[in-house]
């Protein structure tokens, strides 16, 4: 391992949540054995790519710290989120990670402008500042995402497009100078001529202010665009990350090759559409050994009964037995 | 006989409403002339609020205030007599409805009504339609035509939310195909479900296609879904169709700008090429600018575009395109 300074580190972080009524007993681990790190000197964007219900947004949660993991650690700059007590800490943390949201409509209150909700930001994660200091910050951030405080000026959300409004969004999210931005599908609510506006924004960010960024996201082709590495979630479980590229090129796990094969070219006819039998997640969450043998081509026994462990195959880790048969205990 | 199966005449419809006095009208479909083939899959593609759900409507023949239809007609050419859409009377429409024109809607969850069974929604929407049939013979027909799309009859003793999207989206397809219809009418059928699955949906909407060989209309913004099922496509843009034409031909020769930076700025796996995008927003549809409506945003613009509005011409590239500039 490299002598390196890591920024956030998630060490086996697992969450649960019950399902049902509280005599219940059944149990859904959202959130099941995920490790990663981000580094403080190399600043990086990880995409999570994940199907709806496979955990992602609660990992994006738990990276928040709105929700605490059940066991495991989620260390920012080598402090525990279970650790940090008080109002001071937690504005500490949430000064170096920031969220950006999915629908930049529901973002800001629509009865508030715009501009006064950014100076409010500015004025909660710096107290005792003047207000022109505040202003010069959020002038600051409205430049560094290609607006002003002019163009946004004195207006209501509803008065701005869709594309300003995420934009400004993010330049809410930028006002702390945070080490780490969250974005949980931050462009798929966005208009398809301004997507890329965003996507691209983000590479602008990582490279002008050294920010780290995770985005979520279920779209292999904009997270193939714009990130260093990725991450394939698959109900709780990291079955496959490392770098983009090599992954997305050569996927070793049965369900990223099938994510692969299902992500649509846009140039006609280069996709073959199955039409097999209807798919469904919706029991895989309670499986026991690997969640995706029900649906996996190349399923073996004991793919039903053991959950495979996270190997390093090559240069990237796949949770799968196909490549594990040593550890698999 | 031509091989038409549904056109559209310089149509021209608004929003209309009288709010405290305000009058304020919004023009989200204006000049529309659209002709759909028999055995076609026809794509529409647009940005949320360029119209074209409305446009949908308005082919099916639902028009209701706010909305309101100012010039132009919808003629279709399914039944012996061509039928105009806005002419014709409740009952003429209650009678194509769903036999010859049907609809599979956006989010199928609220499609289906969560406190009825699913077969309970075959019978509130289709049998009405099919009453030649004996209730139980409407229901072989229901469980026939389920395994056709590989759903097992056991489908039709739940509810709604008992079963997954993909699923779910099945049975609206389920609904939408059981008269065989001419057209079908899809309003983003995939746009809410995972990769994998949309992909199901997409093979299985195109299997239906060609073997009931009828005309599919299918609107969604995402144009990677139109490479790969449409036959032609039409590109619209705050009302208007800037571009129209085979798929092919606009994914290789765009001919109008607008779809020039659409298809360039689609993001690829393995293409790390850095993509562009458009500066600006789609304008308000109830102050739409004079001349072409793309030109406030048109990297190419000239003085022409901001006065004169551009026709709807054969270009050079094989497809229609509304621009001055393009050959």
């Amino acid at each position: 391992m490299s002598e390196t300074i890591e920024l956030l580190s998630v060490q086996n972080a697992k969450k649960s949540f019950r399902l049902g009524g509280i005599l219940s007993n059944k149990e859904i681990i959202a959130v099941n054995e995920v490790s990663f790190s981000l580094f403080a000197d190399k600043p990086d964007i990880l995409s999570i790519i994940g199907e709806s219900g496979s955990g992602k947004s609660t990992l994006s949660r738990l990276i928040l710290r709105l929700l605490l993991p059940d066991s495991g650690s989620i260390k920012l700059e080598g402090t525990d989120v279970h650790a940090m007590k008080g109002r001071k800490q937690e504005l500490d943390y949430m000064r170096r990670v920031q969220p950006i949201f999915q629908n930049p409509f529901e973002t800001f209150n629509p009865l508030n402008r715009v501009d006064e909700f950014l100076m409010a930001t500015a004025t909660n994660y710096f107290p005792g500042e003047k207000p022109a200091q505040a202003k010069e910050r959020v002038e600051k951030a409205l430049q560094a995402v290609g607006l002003s405080l002019a163009e946004v000026g004195e207006r209501y959300p509803h008065e701005l497009s869709g594309g300003q409004l995420q934009r400004a969004s993010v330049a809410r999210a930028i006002i702390p100078n945070p080490k780490i931005l969250v974005a949980d599908e931050p462009v798929s609510m966005v208009d398809a001529s301004l997507r890329m506006s965003i996507v691209n924004l983000f590479q602008e960010l990582k490279n002008t202010m050294g920010t780290s960024i995770i985005y979520i996201t279920h779209d292999l082709a904009t997270a193939y665009y714009i990130s260093d590495r990725i991450a394939i979630i698959h109900k709780g479980y990291f079955v496959e990350q490392g770098d983009t590229e090599a992954i997305l090129s050569k996927p070793k796990h049965p369900y990223t090759k099938l994510l692969v094969e299902s992500t649509l070219d846009p140039r006609p006819g280069a996709t073959s559409l199955a039409d097999g039998e209807v798919s469904t997640g919706d029991e895989e969450y309670l499986a026991v050994g690997c969640k995706f043998a029900a649906r996996c081509p190349r399923a073996m026994d004991i793919c039903r009964k053991v959950q495979p462990a996270e190997t390093i195959v090559g240069n990237w880790k796949v949770r799968c037995h196909l490549y594990g048969e040593n550890n698999a205990s | 006989m031509s091989d038409l199966i549904l056109q559209t005449k310089g149509l021209r419809a608004s929003y209309i409403t009288h709010l405290y006095g305000i009058d304020r009208e919004v023009k989200v479909v204006d000049g529309v002339d659209l002709s759909i083939k028999k055995n076609e899959f026809f794509g529409i593609a647009g940005e949320s609020g360029c119209g074209k759900t409305t446009l949908l409507k308005l082919i099916a023949g639902f028009c209701k205030p706010p909305l309101q239809v100012q010039a132009g007609s919808v003629e279709f050419l399914g039944l012996k007599e061509p039928m105009s859409l806005f002419e014709a009377t409740e009952a003429e429409l209650y009678k194509i409805r769903w036999r010859n024109i049907s609809y599979i809607m956006q989010g199928s969850m609220n499609v289906l009504n969560p406190v009825r069974k699913i077969f309970k929604s075959f019978e509130d929407f289709a049998y009405p339609h099919m009453l030649e049939l004996t209730p139980a013979g409407f229901k072989q027909r229901v469980i026939e035509h389920l395994g056709n799309l590989r759903l097992s009859k056991e489908v039709l003793e739940t509810y709604p939310h008992e079963l997954s999207g993909g699923m779910r989206q099945r049975v609206t397809i389920g609904l939408a195909t059981l008269c065989s219809p001419e057209i079908i009418i899809a309003d983003e059928p995939t746009t809410a479900l995972d990769v994998v699955v949309q992909r199901e949906t997409l093979g299985l909407i195109k299997r239906i296609q060609k073997e009931l060989a009828n005309t599919i209309i299918l609107v969604t913004h995402d144009l990677a879904v139109h490479a790969n099922v449409s036959d032609r496509i039409a590109i619209m843009y705050a009302g208007t169709i800037v571009e129209e034409g085979k798929t092919t031909d606009i994914f290789d020769r765009p001919a109008h700008p607008y779809t020039q930076h659409l298809i360039r700025s689609l993001p690829r796996l393995g293409d790390k090429e850095k993509k562009g995008y458009l500066k600006g927003a789609p304008p308000n549809l109830a102050d739409p600018p004079p001349g072409c409506r793309f030109h406030p945003r048109c990297p190419l613009a000239v003085d022409r575009c901001r006065v004169e509005v551009p026709k709807l011409e054969l270009k050079k590239s094989g497809t229609m395109a509304a621009c001055f500039l393009a050959e």
